[in-house]
């Protein structure tokens, strides 16, 4: 129990408001023929939203949104079977901005009510759905949790507006260096989220985080048709750690830049299968999508077989990686070499105290990140029942940090492709600095002869999948660069550049569209 | 989400002005507004550059929307939604083909429009931009479902309704520039809406109930091929207050009562809607 804690619902007039309400329904809720609940939750999610969007130097967006859901789950049966199912997974609604008891108390309370009945019709409709299954469930419906009172500051939003549209108009100004540009768009969204949670299990947990992101996106086509696009993004804990708007219009710049290379690169050939070095920002896409992804302990739908929903699912104890490489989820983390994480906090959104976990131990996958929703073989929770505002917990990332056990500086990975190269009597490597999606956005060929870069476009990688990430990821960097995302909740990866021994590059066969039918407009100043 | 309160709240959020209302004095200066003008200005350059592809628009409008909106949601006395906002709405629709048959045919009536975001100031080269992008994007939608309209009339039977597909009409100019209400203090309003909804406090037997209040202001833009120029400002304000309570055999009954003004927003008074409660 924090001792910085011990006094929560007694201070905090929305956590005062929410342990009452809870202990009144806790005492009180019962129907005629169904059975009181056994676990309650309330969980309160303040959001203070700021977007601004701008295309071609004008502002089009500009709006700050606050608001406060309530998310309540009653849970009817047992720790063993019980009605989280379906309906039985919560109420949401929405929440009063002002810190008024009485109104707070009355939503809860009927939202309460809702769920309640919610979760009566939810156990029954699962019991009867399992009872098409002739074997027994080999793990319970929900694990037991310690009771923790936690009370971290309120977070708030801290920034100039005036200043941040100015950037966004600044930078997107900068389409009128090039007249092949078609789209140049700059998106951010700031972001501060307070969470309220008390739940029947004596958990009292105030906690926040704030997400400052910045994305540029830019279109242009080559003369062929080929749609060509960049869209570098910055995800940071405070406005402090975004770019300047120096660094800002610089960055612009060079996407502008790269683009021209691009339309003027030459296509990649139509095969090529060899060895191929990944940057550390690339290598962070794979880490996040192809591990982050796959070692969620998500539970099937009722009555499925598998352990988990990903592609690991049945690679428990089993190598998914080359024995030199672990992998580390550290939430307690908050910084890395002085950049900070955002992946970073300290209770779950289910009221479980995180700490870090190994989750694959030299290419062994020795566990799954678990929410409170069991799975076979792994009955607790370590702490990664994550949720965004409003929205049911499942198991996911904090900070996940790929680690190797030997590392080779990135010239001498790259020293590594050429010899690898040579060995094989290719003229060439490719080095693929970016991704979109698991293809790259821009990949180089590295030279042999002479070790020089040459930029080429419309490449897709042919079977980049777990087998190859085991198989053929022979070396990594001692280059680590940390990767802040903002997806559904805040993530950080973490990951050195990686070198594949084989990986097949082909040329895409997606058809061009056509180039625009007549000119842009032309402009009224430089 | 309760499903009634969410229904009612996503109408109320994208609440639009119903019809437009006459504000003021007429003009005719269309080229004297700059979005006006400027939309002009790239509706005739992408009508004779497109008039030169194959097949070829014969109608092109762009419309814009300028809107400044303002909800508020309040609860048991309690605000529970408060936003407002500006937005410049563009919707760029295309006819490719002729009167009688083009790409809207049919089930192909969504390659008439594309939509998107126009800057919110007036700059006329980013606005300029933005139709370009918006009006190539349609092209490209519009030519490739009217080849398909095509195909699917050579193919097909017959179709029994023979009325064309669009009506050709003669220009329209109809400039409104007159001021639109000014923007509405967010925190007044915060605190009507809450001191409505409070009323229902005194009354135990309503377990749910909530106020709304949004208002909207806005300005109409149209340019067309035909030669139409049209701009119109009109506002709205709307209130809602619905409340909720259960017999004793627990059938679930609702009141709703909407009041809605175009002019006369400083009605909506907390001390006016008092003798409501009683009749809810």
């Amino acid at each position: 129990m924090d001792s910085a804690a011990t006094t929560g619902a007694s201070v905090d007039p929305i956590l005062k408001a929410m342990r009452e309400e809870l202990d009144r329904s806790k005492s009180k809720l019962k129907m005629d023929n169904v059975s009181a609940p056994y676990y309650i939750e309330y969980r309160l999610s303040d959001v203070d939203e700021y977007d601004a969007e701008a295309a071609f130097g004008a502002l089009r967006q500009d709006q700050r949104v606050h608001g406060r859901n309530l998310r309540i789950v009653v849970r009817v049966g047992d720790y063993k079977q019980d009605s989280y199912y379906g309906p039985g997974t919560g109420i949401v609604t929405f929440a009063p901005l002002d810190n008024d008891p009485t109104a707070l108390r009355r939503e809860l309370w009927i939202a309460t009510d809702r769920a309640y009945k919610a979760a009566s019709e939810a156990l029954a409709s699962k019991k009867a759905l399992l009872s098409q299954y002739t074997t027994d469930q080999p793990f319970v419906d929900f694990s037991r949790a310690s009771s923790i009172e936690s009370l971290s500051p309120v977070v708030k939003l801290d920034f100039k507006a005036e200043a941040w549209k100015e950037n966004l108009e600044k930078a997107t100004d900068l389409y009128r260096s090039d007249p092949k540009i078609q789209a140049l768009d700059a998106y951010l969204r700031f972001r501060a989220v307070n969470e309220y949670f008390e739940n029947t299990e004596g958990a009292s947990v105030r906690q926040g985080y704030s997400v400052y992101s910045l994305n540029l996106s830019a279109e242009t086509q080559a003369e062929d048709g080929m749609q060509l696009g960049r869209s570098p993004f910055y995800v940071a804990r405070s406005p402090d750690e975004l770019p300047s708007q120096q660094k800002l219009l610089a960055d612009t710049a060079k996407m502008i830049r790269t683009l021209k290379e691009l339309r003027e690169a030459p296509m990649v050939e139509e095969d090529y299968r060899g060895p191929i070095l990944f940057s550390n920002d690339a290598a962070s896409d794979v880490l996040d999508g192809m591990i982050g992804e796959n070692i969620l302990g998500i539970r099937p739908k009722p009555g499925g077989s598998a352990r988990t929903v990903g592609e690991f699912s049945s690679n428990y104890k089993s190598r998914v990686l080359p024995a030199f490489l672990s992998v580390v989820d550290d939430p307690t983390m908050k910084l890395f070499q002085g950049k900070t994480l955002i992946g970073s906090y300290e209770i779950d959104e289910e009221g479980v105290r995180v700490a870090p976990l190994i989750v694959i131990k030299d290419g062994l996958l020795v566990t799954y990140l678990l929410g409170r929703e069991p799975i076979r073989d792994l009955a607790d929770s370590n702490g990664r029942g994550r949720a965004t505002p409003g929205q049911p917990p499942s198991a996911n990332i904090g900070n996940l940090i790929l680690q190797a056990k030997e590392t080779s500086s990135p010239e001498e990975l790259k020293k590594k492709l050429i010899e690898m190269c040579k060995q094989e009597n290719k003229p060439y490597g490719y080095y693929a600095e970016t991704l979109v999606g698991f293809n790259p956005r821009l990949l180089y060929r590295v030279y042999v002869s002479d070790g020089h870069e040459e930029l080429v476009r419309g490449a897709i990688f042919n079977e980049l999948d777990t087998r190859t990430l085991r198989n053929n990821l022979v070396a990594a960097g001692d280059d680590p660069l940390v990767s802040n995302r903002e997806g559904a909740v805040p993530t950080t990866v973490i990951s050195p550049s990686i070198l594949f021994d084989e990986l097949e590059v082909k040329r895409t066969d997606k058809k061009n569209p056509k180039l625009p039918e007549y000119s842009a407009p032309g402009l009224t100043s430089p | 989400m309760r499903r009634s309160l969410a229904c009612v709240l996503a109408c109320l959020i994208a609440v639009s002005v119903a019809s437009a209302v006459p504000f003021g004095t007429f003009s005719s200066k269309a080229q004297e507004d700059a979005l006006l003008s400027t939309m002009q200005r790239e509706l005739k350059r992408a009508t004779t550059s497109l008039a030169q592809t194959d097949p070829s628009p014969y109608y092109l409008s762009y419309a814009v929307t300028d809107s400044s909106g303002t909800a508020v949601i309040a609860s048991n006395g309690s605000v529970v939604y408060s936003t407002g906002a500006n937005r410049r709405e563009a919707d760029v629709m295309m006819r490719v083909g002729s009167v009688a048959l083009d790409n809207t045919h049919n089930q192909s009536r969504g390659s008439g429009i594309t939509s998107g975001l126009l800057p919110l100031n007036n700059d006329t080269d980013a606005i300029a931009r933005v139709l370009w992008q918006l009006t190539d994007r349609e092209y490209e939608q519009a030519s490739a479902a009217f080849l398909k309209v095509k195909t699917n009339n050579a193919v097909q039977s017959e179709e029994e309704d023979k009325s064309p597909d669009f009506s050709k009409e003669t220009s329209q100019e109809h400039v409104d520039t007159s001021h639109l209400p000014a923007a509405f203090n967010q925190k007044t309003w915060e605190d009507r809406t809450r001191a409505i909804s409070a009323g229902f406090l005194k009354y135990p037997d309503v377990y749910e109930s909530f106020v709304s209040f949004t208002v909207e202001a806005e300005r109409s833009y149209l340019a067309t091929s035909e030669g139409s120029a049209l701009i119109r400002p009109s506002a709205v304000a709307r209130l809602v207050i619905q409340a909720q309570t259960r017999a004793d055999d627990g059938t679930e009954l609702m009141r709703v009562e909407s009041f809605h003004t175009r002019k006369k927003v400083e009605w909506i008074q907390p001390q006016r809607l008092a003798p409501r409660w009683t009749q809810f």
